[in-house]
């Protein structure tokens, strides 16, 4: 059995820990803490203090694991060590916030420091009204062009699973070359 | 020859025969989270205990930086029905280790060190 590990990272409240709960296998591990600052509160009750973690089975040669990072930029440490060894990452965004655009360019170019594993955007959310397109989201924030922009609804399996998959095969791609 | 992981399996064993029945399980983790060899026990999930293993020892090498105190050496969480050890195992990978909660304390942590030690210098 080969075992790809796989970072699932982004802002704050952008999706990260449901992305892992819908498509794991077994009962995900999760460091969630109640969050106490009024801004983040105004999200969110609960927060990732340190990892999620979730394996799903490809098929019988293959399983993912997926390790969540904590959102916010204070536990970027984070971040380094959960990166170690990781073949891709997924960033996520909440399509429907705009805000928070700037604090995920600073995410992506700070990965880009961390590892030069590839990575996909997930623009979560798609299913609300308010979703902004994901080419918008490509544009607003400065996603290279060969990296995918995909739409994504982090409690549904099937769109998780695309996400996942379109890593797979960019990952698959730069070890054949 | 015996291949890495036997090897790494086998000072696991050691570990578990020298400490008696202190030691419940065992496992050698990468720095990744991800497990090369266990012997836990069947009723905790390696794949999840190695996870966390590897987010402890990060948090940990946290801590001695910004306390300026130094690098990890030893991370022992005593909880109340059970211990739980995590001991750097050369650069790349990390030993975790399951104890029972009346565990001889002072010999486990010798004979975790040692085994620490040969699992680094196999990997």
């Amino acid at each position: 059995m080969q075992i790809l590990k796989i970072v699932i990272t982004g802002p704050y409240a952008a999706g990260k820990s449901q992305f892992i709960r819908t498509i794991s296998d077994i009962e995900p591990v999760s460091t969630d803490y109640a969050v106490t600052l009024d801004e983040e509160r105004a999200l969110k009750r609960e927060t990732t203090v340190a990892l999620d973690f979730g394996t799903i089975a490809i098929n019988d040669r293959l399983s993912l694991y997926l390790f969540g990072t904590p959102g916010q930029e204070r536990f970027d440490f984070m971040w380094e060590h959960l990166a170690i060894g990781a073949l891709g990452y997924v960033v996520m965004v909440d399509s429907c916030r705009p805000a928070h655009f700037p604090e995920t360019q600073r995410l992506i170019a700070r990965f880009a420091e961390i590892t030069d594993a590839p990575f996909v955007v997930a623009a979560n959310k798609q299913d609300d009204q308010a979703a902004l397109p994901p080419a918008y989201i490509r544009r607003r924030l400065g996603v290279p062009a060969d990296t995918p922009v995909l739409p994504c609804v982090a409690t549904d399996r099937a769109s998780v699973k695309q996400v996942l998959l379109t890593l797979l095969q960019i990952i698959a791609a730069q070890v054949q070359d | 020859m015996a291949s890495r992981q036997e090897q790494i399996i086998a000072v696991i064993d050691q570990l578990m025969t020298n400490a008696g029945a202190d030691v419940v399980g065992a496992a050698a983790v990468g720095l990744d989270g991800i497990a090369f060899a266990s012997r836990m026990s069947a009723d905790v999930s390696t794949e999840r205990v190695a996870a966390v293993a590897a987010t402890i020892m990060g948090v940990t090498r946290r801590v001695g930086g910004e306390l300026k105190i130094g690098s990890a050496e030893e991370i022992i969480i005593k909880a109340n029905k059970g211990l739980f050890m995590v001991l750097p195992a050369g650069e790349q990978s990390l030993l975790a280790v399951n104890l029972r909660q009346d565990a001889n304390l002072g010999l486990v942590r010798l004979e975790a060190r040692d085994a620490a030690r040969a699992i680094g210098q196999i990997v």
